[in-house]
């Protein structure tokens, strides 16, 4: 039930932060890139808040670049594919690509840094992780270096496990032990359907070699940004939530000595078993989350109830628990509250830690499911102007385009081949959600943004689907 | 270079009518054969020229303030309009008053040549407020900045569509859908039936509504609904 990271102390001056995101072939999206403002701006390193919002209608791969995040973030860590993953690849293509720059400052120095994953069918129904490269540019004398390589390789290649040449020769040291263990592992990111790069066997093989060093402290640290620091909320959490099955709360609670991390996940239906270890988390995570919580919900308050010890299978003390919600008087459990409330509640923790810290990403899909409009334009202008980390949410609701710069706003279109595009001709004193509506119905954007409805169209199908039902 | 090249912004085209059966009757077929651009129906929900706050006076104003609402809720911008057609019932309102006869029924009853009602004075009253109206409706070609025309089914929607002047209002709709349906998937045939000679009348937008005025006229199957695909 419980995901919990913890950073050491070493990793937190750090600095990640994604700054463009490039999906081909995946879902159904043949080509799109998405950069951040901080990135057009050649502002790699910003301490500021950085939001990209996408809008776009039913179908047009909103969830799509959220659910790229997510594989990415579980490619990094070293974990296999989901078992589904061949549908994230393009109808009739081969492999999906997912292609990320990050901006990293790592031990006082500078890089951008270049990850490129690709996924690709094998046999009827599973996955590989065909190719990957990871390069990377340093900022040296105030110039940036060129793009080189640190790891690239192609899965299926038995003759050059990996390149660039220089550093296989550093990693293998002409022992042929190690070339070995590289190939070993190389066939076991394969068969396991991992990233070679991130893999458990690669970590071992790079901690190693001290020549090696800089390029290892880069790889950890994005395993650690991901871990602890990329936040991705897909719909799916949603639909547990709802069903009153369970709540996960996305949380990062820091003192002066560590950072804990993860996803807590406590069932709404009966009490949760929480090991004694974990208690104390769980009571931090509730104490930081209300904080803001009754500022945004007038009066509401999460409360623990503890409903005493016992032992699990394994012979470890567990305390159960239950979470419930309090207004003034009146204190229920927290399954009869409203949807939104829950959503809210859910992310709250790792929002706060994204206004707090430039180093944090939150993607969450559909960030307005179950959200009044009103405090939905209200908590993101507070983000925009207040925050210090990233934001990446789908919507379908258009307040925040009133509320939004336009630059953070990113629309969705109908053609595959680039899926995403900001808006060109906006004056600054037109209401976008207006422009949007415009442009929905009477184009004027570089690409087509809205796959033309007939409201008349479907209101007579409506009609029709209805005789067929009468004649049943 | 692609990136330069914007593409450029469809017009609109606005329909101005009454209620949901005129949308219904003609939304489908008049997004298909104008598919080049985007149109709108705005509906009144009532007719316009006989409501009791409008008179001949101000009646550009009570049709600019229908226009401006429609833009705002539907956000558009003035300049996005090409033109606002305006389509209305004649209701026989250009007959002599002599026409316009006593019976003992609940429901006005239009025929080809008079009008019955339970009370001929509200009709002879309503007759002159709404062809004072149309008058002036008729000879204006902007409100808003916009161009702007009206154009007549006579002596109603019904009549025109259905060959039946006199439907109850609940068929309405049935009758509006029956009409939709029969044009699916071959809408632009709708232009062959508003042209025929039963009911196009001949002439440009003057003479039609110069020819509408006269006699008994107004209550006869007449439209000029056609000239609005005069391009098509």
């Amino acid at each position: 039930m419980y995901n919990l990271a913890i950073g050491g102390d070493q990793m937190k001056n750090e600095l990640a932060r994604i700054l463009k995101i490039e999906l081909k072939n995946f879902k159904n999206i043949k080509n799109g890139e998405i950069e951040f403002m901080s990135y057009k701006n050649e502002n790699f390193f910003s301490q500021e808040s950085d939001i990209i919002g996408i809008y776009g209608q039913n179908g047009s791969g909103k969830t799509a670049l959220i659910e790229a995040l997510w594989i990415l973030k579980y490619t990094i860590l070293g974990e296999s594919l989901p078992d589904d993953s061949k549908e994230y690849i393009y109808q009739g293509e081969e492999e999906a690509v997912i292609k990320v720059v990050f901006g990293l400052k790592l031990r006082e120095k500078n890089y951008q840094i270049f990850y490129e994953m690709a996924i690709k069918k094998q046999g009827d129904n599973s996955t590989v992780i065909s190719r990957e490269d990871l390069s990377y540019k340093k900022l040296e004398n105030e110039s940036w270096s060129y793009k080189r390589g640190i790891i690239s390789h192609n899965i299926e290649d038995k003759e050059n496990i990996l390149s660039p040449q220089q550093n296989y020769n550093l990693l293998t040291s002409g022992n042929k032990e190690k070339k070995v263990d590289v190939k070993v592992a190389k066939e076991l990111a394969k068969k396991e359907e991992t990233s070679f790069i991130f893999s458990q066997e690669m970590l071992k093989i790079y901690k190693d070699i001290e020549e090696f060093k800089e390029f290892t402290d880069i790889i950890l640290s994005l395993q650690y940004y991901t871990r602890l620091n990329l936040f991705v909320i897909r719909n799916s959490r949603s639909g547990m939530i709802n069903a009153n099955l369970m709540i996960p709360l996305c949380f990062q609670v820091s003192d002066s000595t560590k950072i804990e991390g993860g996803d807590l996940v406590i069932a709404l239906s009966e009490p949760t078993k929480v090991p004694e270890s974990e208690l104390i988390t769980v009571k931090n995570v509730i104490e930081h989350l209300n904080v803001v919580l009754k500022e945004i919900i007038p009066d509401l308050k999460i409360k623990m109830k503890e409903y005493g010890e016992e032992l699990n299978d394994k012979g470890n003390k567990v305390i159960k628990i239950e979470l419930l919600a309090e207004r003034k008087d009146i204190t229920i459990p927290l399954r009869y509250e409203s949807d939104g409330i829950k959503k809210i509640i859910s992310i709250l923790s790792a929002m706060i830690a994204m206004f707090n810290k430039p180093t944090i990403c939150l993607a969450v899909d559909e960030l307005d499911a179950g959200i009044f409009e009103y405090l939905l334009g209200e908590i993101l202008e507070i983000i925009q102007n207040r925050a210090k980390g990233q934001l990446i949410f789908t919507s379908h609701n258009l307040r925040p385009l009133e509320k939004l710069k336009k630059d953070s706003l990113i629309f969705t279109t109908t053609n595959p081949k680039n899926r995403y595009i900001r808006f060109s001709n906006v004056k600054t004193t037109n209401n976008l959600r207006n422009f949007y509506y415009r442009g929905i119905k009477l184009g004027g954007q570089n690409e087509e943004i809205y796959e033309r409805t007939n409201e008349h169209k479907i209101a007579r199908a409506f009609k029709v689907a209805g005789r067929v039902d009468s004649i049943d | 270079m692609l990136d330069e090249l914007i593409l450029l912004t469809r017009k609109l085209i606005i329909f101005l009518v009454e209620g949901i059966t005129e949308e219904i009757s003609f939304g489908m077929i008049f997004s298909e054969i104008l598919k080049d651009k985007e149109i709108e129906f705005a509906i009144i929900h009532g007719d316009i020229t006989t409501k009791k706050e409008v008179n001949y006076q101000n009646i550009k104003g009570k049709v600019k303030q229908q226009i401006k609402s429609f833009l705002s809720n539907e956000h558009y911008k003035k300049s996005d309009i090409l033109k606002i057609v305006h389509i209305i019932d004649t209701d026989g309102v250009y007959i002599e008053d002599r026409w316009v006869n006593k019976y003992n029924g609940n429901n006005i009853l239009y025929h080809d040549d008079k009008i019955l009602s339970s009370s001929p004075d509200m009709i002879v009253k309503r007759n002159n407020k709404k062809s004072r109206i149309l008058n002036i409706l008729t000879s204006t070609n902007k409100i808003f900045g916009i161009n702007y025309h009206i154009y007549y089914l006579s002596c109603n929607l019904e009549h025109v569509l259905h060959n039946e002047a006199n439907i109850e209002s609940e068929n309405k709709i049935i009758k509006a859908e029956e009409f939709e349906e029969n044009y699916f998937d071959r809408e632009h045939e709708f232009l062959d039936f508003i042209r025929s000679e039963d009911i196009a009348v001949q002439g440009n937008f003057q003479e039609t509504w110069k020819y509408i005025k006269n006699d008994l006229n107004s209550l006869k199957r007449n439209s000029n609904l056609h000239l609005v695909f005069n391009d098509y």
